[in-house]
């Protein structure tokens, strides 16, 4: 040992912390496919994406709209049958074309906003955590400002004055008032990482500020972020049914679980299926992603993994 | 030795994990008189700790289980003792001083209330009254300035001063048996000398019995009067200080004297025991030492030695304690 | 403790302003005509644009406008309604109704959310732990409209126990449900949060320190453990009055409570964004002044923060 060089040290070094992250998500996989919860989550979110992604498949597309005759008000409020799976809606609709349809948006505006959240919320976090000083001083207030505003009210005012098409006023929403819980996480493990030995030796040795980042520090919050984004994946989801259903989400023509909850409300007493079928569906994806972070979490948490 | 205030007799002690039960004590024995001072000596991971705090009854059961052996005080058994007669004990005639004083006060109770509660709940003294008992034994562990600390927090404090926080808070009911867990490891040294002589001066006073945990040689040599070396979970040698250190019947307890530096001609490398100690889901067959010891041969892999007395009151466990004896 | 709270009114300043200035400018500063988006596309009316144009100050720079919209804030001033009332008139009216709903409903989560957690962790995989930790995993993935509709229909409707919507029979009869909906997700939160707190806390070198001093059973639990365990849960509090004040809006709706959400979700469906920037903003102020509440409750809790 006495005569390595200090840059075959820092290889060396560097080859183990490297492998840090590595062998723990190794590890975290191992435990997870052991997982019940994993596979349950793991079945659901196959149908959610089969929804997303070929609801062609599915469904027919044009059962959806009066405008190509798919609907009849002839038919309005019918309940389950052989011919309408789920029913139909006031205007005629099939409810299990339309629930199948209303997928992609909903799941869509998961998807975007947990990817725009986690990505802001990693750079300011980032930033804050590793330069310190006056820099995190002042991106802490402004979390601080974030946080003072709640996202469903602060979504409502700007909803309210703002009008983007489709879904991208609810994303709009979740990029500017969504991410701080990101940014918090990522400034708190990154202030952890940036005291740990390694990333003292690695500096010590001349590592650049770039490299200690996203070699050392980085890689310590993948973990812990990718549990948080998957989470808030769900509560995202979660959040486009909202602001649809208070009618400042998806505007007609389009639609989307929310939208569809929204519509039925007021027939929810003579035909509920109206509503129940788009809200199961909706249960069912936040459940599948609240459960596959769960499972995510509990398979990288190290306490685990030391079967204590 | 006269009559023995605690006595424990062949414990055993499991925990539950994930690869099944592990035994971390393995059948332990040994006796306290009043007013004397044993320590249990051994490298970490010997179950020192797990044997304190089954004497204690403190133990997370589960995973922990005491799965044989006895511990009684004053002829009174304690295993298996309902959890209401046990806890009428702690505290009153047993107590104990943790390795690592600052997580072993609450953080968000102050350092007054902490030692005021021993005397609310075993004397059921008032507030005012439980404060000025406190007090006392603040100053009997010589905290300066007790009466302006008292409303303090234990994060206020320095290491030396939360290791007297909880000296106090231990002696405060004057208990019959106190048991130090390597009470000054986490101490600088200056401190750690102020810590031992505060234990030595109460322990004479109060003529309590003092278990003391440690795997400082230097320590135990200067305050203890028996010395029980334990290795993965069993006693490897007992005897008084002069015996085991002076006239030791175990290649163990000689591989520990002999990495000691002060003990040591000055000048040549220490020797060191080669390897480490087993973990508890993996004890050797036979001797448990034997995969470490120089004078190991086929019987100790094949089977395990008992204690046995070398001499009056000096027990080994070492298929070649008489050897390793007259070997001086 | 004084300092400290003093410590504390002094950091709300720049939250209060930075925050007040971000509802601000969400609706103002965004690209895209405000006076448009706050018409909600109705047809232009210009008295009315004259008078949100005089209202909202349009004519200034924008950093005036600002200051004096918080002037108009700070006077009370919220605008007014479409048919002249007085924004902050309808607030003051309608808030006691909204208070009691959310007093109720943080009641109902901190009393059984606490206590349930409390056996769950004492009783670890016992009965109670299972069913709870199931409850709550249901509660969490059904979004709290669905659930209010589900809940009024059943306990309103079917089996008639309470009154499903209004508030005539007073408190606590007609509070009952709204507040359990308004509850249950924040409820689910904080039963998982003081179970697996006060679970770490039991493995914690001081818990044993209070076995070893002989304490009884129900001082160590109660006096040692969960007042320790209480500093994550509290934090929860704090954040979640804001959750209390956005569902508000959806429960007060549905289940047809005349307080602010109420007018809130009206307005929404009628596109008077003036009340709803005007509501918005006070809500989000109460929630600041409670979240400061909360705050100097944390330093109660937890000395180590007091004395920072
Ligand atoms: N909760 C537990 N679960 C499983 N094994 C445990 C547990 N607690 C202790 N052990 C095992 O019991 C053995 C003895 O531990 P103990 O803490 O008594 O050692 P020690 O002699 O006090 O060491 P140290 O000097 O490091 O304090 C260890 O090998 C440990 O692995
Ligand atoms: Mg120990």
């Amino acid at each position: 040992m006495s005569d390595t060089t200090p840059d075959a040290e820092l290889v060396l070094a560097g080859e183990e912390i490297g492998d840090v992250p590595r062998g723990l998500l190794g590890d975290a996989w191992y435990d997870l496919r052991r997982s019940v919860v994993f596979w349950i989550s793991a079945v659901l979110l196959f149908f959610v994406a089969l929804m997303v992604l070929v609801p062609g498949l599915l469904a027919d597309i044009e059962l959806t709209s009066s405008l190509t005759g798919g609907c009849q008000l002839s038919d309005s409020l019918q309940a389950p049958s052989a011919e309408h799976w789920f029913g139909t809606d006031r205007q005629g609709c099939d409810v299990y074309a339309l629930t199948i349809h209303g997928a992609r948006p909903s799941v869509m505006v998961g998807v975007l906003g947990a990817v725009i959240t986690t990505a802001i919320g990693a750079v300011v976090g980032l930033v804050a955590g590793f330069y310190g000083g006056w820099i995190d001083g002042v991106l802490s207030r402004i979390v601080d400002i974030f946080y003072g505003l709640p996202l469903l009210l602060g979504g409502i005012v700007m909803l309210s004055a703002l009008s983007l098409p489709g879904i991208w006023g609810v994303v709009a929403v979740l990029a500017v008032l969504g991410w701080v819980p990101a940014a918090r996480l990522v400034r708190s493990t990154t202030i952890e990482g940036r005291s740990q030995e390694y990333t003292l030796a690695a500096r010590a040795l001349g590592a650049g500020n770039g490299r200690l980042m996203f070699r050392h520090i980085l890689p310590n919050a993948i973990g812990p972020g990718l549990v948080l984004a998957v989470i808030s994946l769900g509560a995202f989801v979660a959040v486009e049914a909202t602001f649809s259903f208070l009618g400042l989400g998806i505007r007609p023509p389009g639609f989307s679980w929310g939208t569809m909850i929204s519509d039925a409300q007021s027939v929810f007493f003579q035909a509920p299926w109206t509503l129940l079928f788009p809200a199961g569906f909706l249960s069912l994806t936040v459940l599948a992603f609240i459960l596959l972070g769960d499972a995510a979490r509990d398979s990288l948490d190290p306490r685990r993994q030391q079967g204590a | 030795m006269g009559s023995p205030l605690l006595e424990v007799k062949d414990l055993r002690v499991s925990f539950a994990t994930r690869e099944g039960r592990v035994e971390a004590v393995n059948g332990l024995s040994f006796a306290v008189a009043p007013g004397r001072t044993m320590a249990l000596l051994g490298e970490s991971g010997s179950g020192k700790s797990v044997a304190a705090q089954a004497i204690m009854g403190v133990l997370d059961t589960p995973p922990a289980r005491i799965t044989a052996g006895s511990i009684r005080f004053e002829g009174q058994e304690l295993v298996g003792l309902p959890e209401k007669q046990y806890r009428s004990l702690r505290g009153e005639k047993l107590a104990m001083i943790f390795q690592d004083a600052l997580s072993a006060l609450n953080p968000v109770l102050s350092v007054g209330t902490q030692i005021a509660e021993m005397f609310r709940v075993h004397r059921d003294l008032g507030r005012k009254q439980a404060r000025a008992a406190a007090l006392e034994a603040m100053a009997e562990v010589r905290i300066p300035a007790a009466a302006a600390r008292f409303d303090d927090f234990p994060h206020q404090f320095s290491g030396g001063m939360r290791q007297r926080i909880i000296i106090a808070m231990m002696i405060a009911l004057s208990p019959k048996v106190l048991i130090a867990d390597e009470p000054t490891t986490a101490l600088d040294v200056t401190v750690q000398a102020q810590i031992m002589e505060l234990l030595a001066r109460l322990q004479r006073e109060l003529g309590t019995s003092l278990i003391l945990i440690s795997h400082d040689l230097g320590v135990v040599a200067d305050v203890a009067d028996d010395v029980t070396v334990m290795y993965a979970g069993r006693a490897m040698e007992q005897g008084t200080v002069a015996d085991v250190y002076r006239r030791s019947a175990n290649p163990y307890t000689r591989g520990l004297l002999e990495s000691v530096p002060s003990l040591q001609a000055p000048g040549g490398r220490l020797p060191v025991i080669p390897g480490r100690p087993p973990s508890p889901s993996s004890t050797p067959t036979g001797c448990a030492f034997h995969p470490r010891c120089a004078l190991a041969q086929q019987r100790c892999s094949d089977s395990a030695p008992a204690l046995v007395a070398v001499a009056p009151e000096h027990l080994s466990r070492c298929w070649f304690a008489e050897e390793v004896l007259s070997g001086d | 403790m004084g300092r400290f709270i003093v410590r504390r009114l002094l950091q709300f300043i720049p939250v209060f302003l930075g925050t007040t200035f971000l509802i601000y400018f969400l609706v103002f500063a965004l690209p895209g005509d405000p006076i448009a988006g706050l018409t909600a596309g109705k047809p232009a009316n210009p008295a009315f644009e004259a008078y949100i144009t005089e209202q909202y100050h349009l004519d200034d720079p924008f950093l005036v406008q600002y200051l004096k919209y918080l002037g108009g804030l700070l006077t009370g001033d919220l605008g007014q309604t479409f048919s002249g009332q007085s924004v902050a008139e309808v607030f003051a009216e309608r808030f006691p109704v909204t208070l009691q709903l959310a007093a109720t409903a943080f009641l109902i989560e901190v009393v059984l959310g606490i206590g349930l957690g409390v056996w769950a962790a004492r009783r670890r995989g016992g009965i109670v732990d299972n069913l709870s930790l199931a409850g709550t995993l249901i509660v969490i993935s059904i979004p709290v409209f669905v659930l209010a509709y589900v809940v009024q229909y059943i306990f309103g409707v079917k089996l008639g126990w309470l009154p499903p919507t209004g508030i005539a029979k007073g408190w606590p009869v007609s509070y009952i449900l709204p507040a359990f909906v308004l509850a249950a997700l924040s409820l689910a939160y904080v039963l998982r949060l003081t179970r697996q707190s006060l679970l770490e806390t039991f493995s914690l070198d001081f818990m044993r320190t209070a076995r070893a001093k002989g304490l009884p059973g129900g001082r160590i639990l109660w006096r040692h453990g969960l007042r320790n365990s209480l500093i994550p849960v509290v934090t929860f509090l704090g954040a979640d009055l804001a959750a209390l004040m956005g569902g508000a809006v959806v429960i007060e709706g549905i289940f047809n409570i005349p307080g602010v959400g109420q007018q809130l979700y009206a307005s929404i469906r009628l596109g008077e964004a003036v009340v709803v920037v005007g509501l918005v903003t006070a809500l989000v102020i109460i929630y600041l002044i409670m979240n400061l509440v909360v705050d100097v409750l944390y330093g109660y809790l937890d000395p180590r923060i007091r004395y920072e």
